[in-house]
């Protein structure tokens, strides 16, 4: 679904990432970790189509991200850390907007924003303007409008940020059911719990280097994932010293 | 601490300055100077109308002994042109401002937030004042009536007058805010708000007009009028040619007035920066509209960002009510206009398609909605980055959100213009050809301004909207446009007919069009693409 290969992207001289090579497949849920700056939201943003790279090749199911970009767009979904919607919209305005730009039928549009909606509980406050939400209900109408338009491939970055536990239970069924469905999910979280209990596979950068990847068994073996990511933020510090 | 959030403010208020957005860095050496160079260009051109209009009632006035109502006068115009400059923004800046929240949070008393605001508000209303105010010291020092404790005065006088001019901004705006802070669905309450005190500034601009040229004439009159109805006014005057009793008089009543203005802020900022910030409330069932094809939600979308911002409407596209206003007052009064030049100046007559056209291309390029267009997109530009669309899609969609306000009133207009002068056929289809034109050229030029020079990190809309350099060069380059084919026809009439100087005409605004445009569809996009 997913296939990232050698991905490199450079901010001026500094390289945020190098050569990142990552398979994800259908049915799979990947989950993206490492510390604050170490280059998942570049990556993210990168085989969104959102932000160019400089080396490698990014293909969605196929089809590569650099030369048919809009094709890609059509099978994924993006939410990011701190949704800024637009804030002159109401909540029902804007998921019709998103489900106008993929071409969602009315039939299918009304039947998804009603039980996406309710699930997250904002079904009432859709006639509201955007401006007057709070991160969490931005958050929640973030990934509503992710999922109206059911895309092949979900990307999220850190996903759980601002979801109170009932909205982050309802996130997680639904992840396990767009999978099920033979989606696929990409996220970043520094939630490790969340990941261990909830990935397929799992991948651990650090400062713009993959530095393990594949399932969580063969990842974390017998230890826990945090001690598997202290461990390698750990090597970082006694390099440092 | 005040000196940080003050600094914090002055940063913010000229960041389109010394800040390029797009490359996300500061602009360096020459870039810098020549933006500089540029704005005290554009503002030196204003002041030197306005010096021209001092230069010819100082001397006179003060040779008649009422140098003081000279001054009275330009403070009064600089008010206004302060006031209504900077009071618009007033209410966004100070008290919905997107860091207030973020501010209030932090260990900061509410006051030191509220003056740091209000520096901004007393540089914006400067700025404008200035541009009045300095001319009109000039023209004192150059008039040979100036004296020593004159010159003093007259230096100080402008800065109370900024004082003044941010008390009342600060009172107006207040209201503007707290009205607007209980309201649900505020634009269009906000447009007619907005509209009202600029039909009042027009009205009051030329009445002043119409003033002056009576005031020289008689200055006794007017000076006691004056001195009746604005009386700090007579006293600023005469304090400006050397009086220092009726200039501490003045000072001390601004300065009461002033802190006047901040003790009821100061009491009332929190409430208003936090009002209606609570939870949101049900609006009842909500429905999702008809199904649209790609174009038109990103239409849509325009159109939505346009009709809920009465700063962006207000700014960027009244010349479309003006229009209208002008074509139903052309056809009322345009007949006698035109009687008034066969009889006044018959050698104009047959100029009149080309005199009509120039008003019709000038009203025209007052309406820039592509100038902020790409820099209202602010920090919600991720989703037009992720969706499934082109980002020419995306650029289209605001070109079109120009066309539609813009060329009906167009056409009004110049069916209302056509109809009073009535020339042949093929004339007035030109005419229109031209005036479409324009519309067109406008439309893809301020969109690639705004591409060249975006801000998308502004915490005020009215930033993006009032304060972008793509607007102000949109406005002066469509007048500059327009000015330059008037002279160039004043020029060429002598040898090209009107109807062949508007095919040209034509041509070359088509030409200029199919340019632009063609470096939106190249460059453009690629730009929107790595904003």
């Amino acid at each position: 679904m997913l296939r990232i290969e050698n991905l490199t992207k450079k901010y001026g001289d500094k390289l945020a990432v190098d050569k990142l090579s990552l398979h994800i497949r259908r049915g799979e849920i990947y989950g993206f970790i490492g510390h604050n700056g170490a280059g998942k939201t570049t990556t993210i943003k990168a085989l969104c189509g959102i932000l160019g790279f400089d080396e490698g090749e990014i293909y969605i199911d196929g089809i590569s991200i650099k030369e048919h970009p809009i094709e890609c767009k059509k099978k994924l979904a993006y939410i990011p850390d701190n949704p800024e919607l637009y804030p002159y919209m109401t909540g029902m305005k804007y998921l019709s907007f998103i489900a106008d730009v993929f071409g969602v039928s009315e039939e299918n549009r009304m039947g998804r924003i009603e039980r996406y909606t309710d699930a997250f509980g904002i079904k009432a406050v859709l006639g509201a303007p955007i401006s007057t939400y709070s991160h969490g209900m931005r958050q929640k109408l973030a990934v509503c409008s992710a999922l109206i338009h059911e895309p092949e491939l979900v990307v999220m970055d850190e996903p759980f940020v601002g979801l109170d536990p009932k909205a982050s239970h309802i996130l997680k069924a639904l992840m396990a059911e767009h999978c099920r469905r033979g989606g696929a999910i990409f996220f970043s979280t520094h939630v490790l719990e969340v990941a261990e209990k909830l990935c397929h596979k799992v991948a651990i950068i650090k400062d713009g280097v993959l530095v393990r990847s594949g399932s969580m068994e063969e990842v974390k073996g017998d230890d826990s994932l945090e001690e598997v990511f202290l461990e390698l933020e750990g090597e970082n510090v006694n390099n440092a010293d | 601490m005040l000196t940080t959030l003050i600094k914090k403010q002055i940063y913010e208020v000229f960041s389109w300055v010394y800040r390029d957005n797009r490359k996300g860095e500061n602009r360096k050496g020459g870039a810098f100077f020549g933006f500089i160079l540029l704005y005290v260009f554009l503002f030196g051109w204003l002041g030197f109308i306005f010096f021209i209009m001092a230069d010819g009632m100082c001397a006179p006035l003060a040779a008649s002994g009422y140098g003081w109502l000279f001054f009275a006068i330009m403070g009064l115009i600089a008010m206004t042109f302060g006031v209504i400059g900077s009071v618009f923004n007033t209410a966004t800046a100070l008290y919905r401002a997107k860091d207030n929240d973020l501010l209030l949070s932090m260990p900061i008393k509410p006051r030191y937030i509220l003056i740091a605001r209000l520096v901004g508000v007393l540089l914006s209303g400067a700025f404008y004042e200035l541009v009045v105010m300095l001319p009109a010291v000039i023209a004192y020092f150059v008039s040979g009536y100036a004296t020593p404790m004159g010159i003093v005065w007259s230096l100080a006088a402008p800065l109370v007058l900024a004082l003044l001019i941010t008390a009342l901004t600060c009172i107006i705006g207040w209201f503007v805010a707290l009205i607007m802070s209980r309201l649900k669905n505020s634009s269009f309450l906000t447009m007619v708000i907005y509209l009202l005190f600029f039909g009042a500034y027009l009205y009051f601009y030329n009445k002043a007009n119409q003033a002056i040229e009576n005031v020289v004439a008689n200055p006794v009159y007017y000076g006691k009028g004056m001195k009746s109805i604005l009386y700090p006014f007579y006293m600023m005057g005469r304090g400006m040619m050397g009086e220092s009793l009726p200039m501490l008089i003045f000072i001390a009543t601004v300065l009461m007035l002033c802190a006047a203005v901040y003790l009821v802020l100061s009491h009332s900022f929190i409430k208003i920066a936090t009002t209606n910030r609570g939870n949101v409330k049900p609006r009842g069932k909500a429905r999702a509209g008809a199904q649209r094809s790609v174009n038109g939600a990103l239409f849509a979308k325009e159109l939505g960002r346009f009709l809920s911002s009465p700063v962006y409407m207000m700014n960027s596209g009244l010349g479309s009510l003006f229009m209208v206003l002008i074509a139903v007052l052309a056809l009322f009064k345009g007949g006698d206009l035109i009687e008034a030049v066969a009889v006044g100046a018959p050698f104009l007559t047959k100029h009149l398609p080309a005199i009509a056209l120039c008003g019709l291309c000038f009203s025209a390029t007052t309406n820039v909605i592509t100038a902020p267009s790409v820099s209202l997109e602010g920090s919600g530009i991720w989703i037009a980055h992720s969706l499934p669309v082109s980002a020419l899609q995306v650029l289209r969609a605001k070109i079109k959100l120009h066309l539609v306000f813009t060329l009906p009133p167009v056409l009004l207009l110049g069916a209302a213009v056509i109809a009073v002068i009535k020339p042949d056929a093929l004339t007035a289809v030109l005419m229109l050809a031209v005036a479409v034109s324009t519309v067109l050229f406008t439309a893809v030029m301020g969109l690639a301004l705004n591409l060249k020079m975006p801000n998308l990190n502004w915490t005020s809309e009215t930033v993006a909207v009032k304060q972008g350099f793509a607007v102000m060069l949109s406005i002066f380059g469509g007048w500059g446009v327009v000015i330059a084919l008037s002279f160039a026809y004043y020029f060429a009439c002598q040898y090209l007919s009107p109807t062949l100087f508007f095919c040209l005409a034509t041509a070359l605004l088509l030409l200029g069009t199919a340019l632009v445009y063609g470096w939106i569809k190249k460059r453009g996009t690629a730009i929107f693409e790595s904003l």
